[in-house]
């Protein structure tokens, strides 16, 4: 912002309403809703396939088909790019974007589909209602606020990311704000449209916030909901079992294989094996860094958040949004300037770094942690208190064993996008020091997919640990939950962690006096 | 275990006053039901006494220390009340025995009578040797009883129960209340029972507090709320009740139906009376007075029958007639109504 203003407004303004700014705004706005289009259908198609269907092998599917999140956006354009040289452009960046992506939506869909009760729907059929009919109808709405945020997630991603369009040279925000940062003097075009693109994805934020629905779910009664039975297929089985094969394959299978296939020719072009282990071994201690500093400062300020409702907590909770709509390119050159001029001694060493990661990612487990505090009941804690426990002892004793879940959510998000992260680390990172993903750019940027493939290979082997956890999490809570008589999430965790519950309707707090009769 | 005192305590929230001046007393050693529809404030000053909730004016005396006045909040931590919330709210990453033990001041030393409470509370509550399961494996049932377990452990100076049993099944509810209640009088604890239930607040309690918009209406032992209701309103919500038009002359209550004698003395005047179903008889067609029967309701341990009288002057009223099982053949039938009636003066 600063630096932005420094050049004057009227430089500013001049490079806001350029044409060629203008196109790229329509670009950037075309490819992200063309990608959030698409994520819609897959995720809530595979997640309705895996989860009410007899789909064959539909277990085993339902935790690979969200794996793909562990392949970093530019590790599969890198894959596609590195085959089809022609796939460069708006097509090749959609499909690339797609088929990272679509787990964000997946995941918390799958998570909605589990928790809806199934006597709606069979309701719906025993009132008539054909199975379409219900589908639109009573199990869409259902799962609509977890789609909802799966889909913002999705847009913010396609907005904020860098890595996709740049290796298939498609010209969106983010790749012509680090060329410009890069390739001139004057810094202030880039500083510009960061704001440009910040601004940009404040609006898609706010916009998803007011159109969110407000209706909650009433449940009379506290008998745990029984799991649905599976639809039948019948003749559309295979055709269904295909299209699930062809999402994997493309997301998963497609840039494995890739790898595989420049690992073995790229034998013979020398894998410098010290220099391999050097990345990976600096991926893991920046991300581990990153997640742990982001952890320990989300423990607190989600507890807060979640227990205190005051101003404030609502400006923790907006800042929460604000914080997440922050592509990393913009976080990266803004503490850049911030390193330059005012931290010196840390800029371009591990701790800026750290701090970058930070920034980027406490919203993220700042939500997680808050989401799974949100959702112990209050009552415990005041329970805890009668029996003779201060503040504090209840604090250590309950409200942090209870949030247990929520941190560890938090704190594999962040690792593992701490790991994928590449415009923050290749502008934070310090002097002669590379990750698994900057070698990645680097080598993929001369052309050499080869000798990149080491690189690539070792870090979706390393973002598949925290890929699968998050998974396991993910699927897990809601079985565990049914059972205590905590009210089930409004979204599944993986949303919640990185935009914060919708806040739950009819909360008990102290301004429902009698709230607890009615649960 | 001990005394507790609630004097004129009154709480609002925003500009909506939740409690407006609430006077309880609970002897040590007893079980009080305050008994209210929902919203009338009841968990409200369940949750002021915990220490939950700061009182806007009033007291609370426990064991003869203020912990809620003018100027004092002691912290729930402090007050030596435990709470039993509704659906037990038992801590869900804890086993049983953890969260009996919860509340136990523990040293190093203590850990082993520590272990030997936990026995004897879960003996007390009939849970012996589920020390080690989860809550998640625990029925509602159980799960209420462990609450109460716990919520006894640390030889509590008052027991607050916030609907404890609502969430039951009607056949384990009965069940349940009568151990907690053994359990809460084996353990000597003053106990208060929030509950919209007045079957149940008759039932289980020593005293019943009825509370309507805030403030306690009529405390007093289950017979006498249920005998001499201080209101008809109070009369209607701790039991069925027939209200007929009724009038007050030389200490005789007379009515449609006949006149009764007082329950209570009171002077002349117009008003209505209130009496029971059960005070109402069916009687062989012909005797007493002539009613049609409108409806029947068979419970299995006794029976309703609603009727509707013909009164002299050809005057219909409605009247509910409880029956030890058994309901008329026919369509017509006697009624005779015995036993003293209460009567309230004001219009009909």
């Amino acid at each position: 912002m600063v630096r932005a203003g420094e050049s004057g407004w009227a430089t500013a303004w001049e490079i806001v309403v350029r044409e060629r700014t203008l196109r790229l705004v329509l670009r950037s706005l075309g490819l992200t809703a063309a990608v959030t289009a698409a994520c819609l259908v897959i995720g809530i198609g595979l997640a309705w396939l895996t989860t009410r269907t007899d789909l064959p092998v539909r277990r085993t599917f339902g935790v690979v088909a969200a794996l793909p999140l562990a392949v970093p956006s530019y590790v599969a354009a890198y894959a596609w790019i590195s085959t089809f040289p022609n796939l460069a452009g708006f097509w090749g960046t959609l499909l690339v974007l797609v088929a990272c992506t679509y787990p964000y939506v997946y995941l918390p869909v799958v998570a909605a589909l589990r928790r809806a009760d199934p006597s709606l729907e069979e309701v719906s059929r025993s009132l008539g209602r054909s199975s379409l009919t219900t589908f639109l109808r009573v199990t869409i709405p259902q799962i609509r606020p977890a789609a909802a945020a799966g889909g913002l997630l999705v847009a913010l991603y396609a907005l904020s990311d860098f890595g996709a369009p740049s290796l298939l040279r498609y010209d969106v925000f983010t790749r012509v704000i680090h060329d410009s940062y890069r390739s001139s003097f004057d810094r202030t075009p880039a500083a510009v449209l960061s704001l440009l693109l910040v601004v940009l994805t404040i609006a898609i934020t706010v916009g998803e916030a007011r159109s969110r629905g407000r209706a909650g779910q009433a449940r009379v009664g506290s008998g745990v909901a029984r799991t649905a039975a599976p639809v039948g297929l019948g003749r559309w089985k295979p055709a269904a079992a295909l299209a699930c094969v062809g999402v994997v394959g493309v997301s998963l299978a497609f840039p494995a294989g890739t790898l595989l296939y420049w690992l073995s020719v790229g034998s013979s072009a020398r894998l410098d094996l010290g220099r391999l282990t050097d990345a990976a071994t600096a991926t893991v201690v920046v991300a581990v860094l990153g997640a742990v500093v982001t952890t320990a400062l989300a423990i607190p300020v989600g507890i807060l958040a979640a227990r205190h409702s005051g101003r404030s907590a609502r400006v923790l909770e907006q800042a929460t949004y604000a914080g997440h709509a922050l592509p990393g390119v913009v976080v990266a050159l803004a503490l850049v300037f911030l390193g330059v001029r005012y931290l010196q001694p840390i800029y371009q060493e591990v701790p800026l770094l750290v701090l970058g990661y930070a920034v980027l990612f406490l919203p993220a487990a700042v939500g997680a942690v808050r989401a799974s505090v949100a959702q112990s009941p209050r009552r415990l804690e005041e329970v805890s208190r009668s029996l003779g426990l201060g503040s504090w002892a209840t604090l250590r004793r309950v409200t942090v064993p209870l949030a247990g879940p929520g941190i560890a959510t938090g704190a594999a998000l962040v690792l593992l996008t701490a790991m994928k992260e590449l415009p923050a680390t290749l502008l934070l990172r310090p002097t002669g020091m590379d990750t698994l993903a900057t070698r990645l750019w680097t080598e993929t940027g001369s052309g050499a997919y080869a000798a990149a493939a080491p690189y690539a290979a070792a870090l979706v082997l390393l973002a598949i640990v925290p890929a699968i956890l998050l998974t396991r999490v993910q699927t897990r809570v809601v079985s565990r939950t049914t059972a205590a008589e905590a009210p089930a999430p409004a979204v599944a965790p993986i949303t919640v962690a990185v935009l914060g519950p919708t806040r739950p309707t009819g909360s008990t707090g102290p301004d429902s006096p009698e709230g607890g009769a009615q649960r | 275990m001990s005394h507790l005192q609630i004097r004129g305590v009154t709480k609002a929230f925003g500009d909506q006053p939740v409690l407006r001046g609430v006077d309880l007393e609970v002897p040590s050693g007893r079980l009080a039901a305050v008994l209210g529809p929902s919203g009338c404030g009841k968990t409200t000053l369940l949750r002021v006494v915990a220490g939950f909730e700061r009182a806007d004016g009033g007291s609370v005396v426990l064991a003869g220390r203020e912990v809620t006045g003018p100027g004092t909040h002691v912290a729930p931590e402090k007050r030596r009340v435990a709470v039993v919330p509704q659906e037990g709210a038992l801590f869900p990453h804890l086993t049983v025995a953890e969260n009996v033990a919860f509340g136990l001041r523990g040293g190093r030393g203590a850990r082993r009578t520590g272990r030997a409470r936990v026995g004897e509370l879960l003996e007390l509550v009939g849970l012996r040797g589920y020390e080690d399961r989860m809550p998640a494996q625990l029925s509602g049932g159980q799960q209420q009883r462990v609450a109460v377990a716990r919520a006894l452990a640390p030889q509590p100076d008052v027991v607050l129960l916030d609907e404890p049993f609502s969430a039951l099944d009607a056949a384990l509810r009965a069940n349940v209340r009568a151990d907690v209640r053994a359990a809460l009088h084996a353990a000597g604890a003053t106990a208060v029972l929030v509950t919209h239930d007045q079957e149940e607040a008759l039932s289980t309690a020593d005293v019943v507090a009825v509370m309507r918009d805030g403030v306690v209406v009529q405390a007093g032992t289950p017979k006498e709320v249920y005998r001499f209701p201080r209101d008809v309103e109070v009369a209607r919500f701790v039991g069925e009740a027939v209200v007929i038009p009724a009038t007050v002359r030389d200490g005789v209550v007379w009515t449609p139906l006949g006149h009764l004698p007082l329950a209570q003395a009171a002077a002349d005047g117009v008003g209505r009376a209130v009496l029971r179903p059960e005070q109402v008889h069916l009687v062989p067609e012909g005797e007493g007075l002539m009613a049609r029967v409108v409806d029947r309701y068979f419970y299995g341990h006794d029976a309703s029958v609603a009727l509707e009288v013909r009164c002299p002057g050809d005057v219909l009223l409605p009247v509910l007639c409880r029956t030890q099982g058994e309901m008329p053949e026919g369509d017509t039938v006697g009624v005779r109504i015995a036993g003293p009636v209460n009567w309230f003066p004001g219009a009909a």
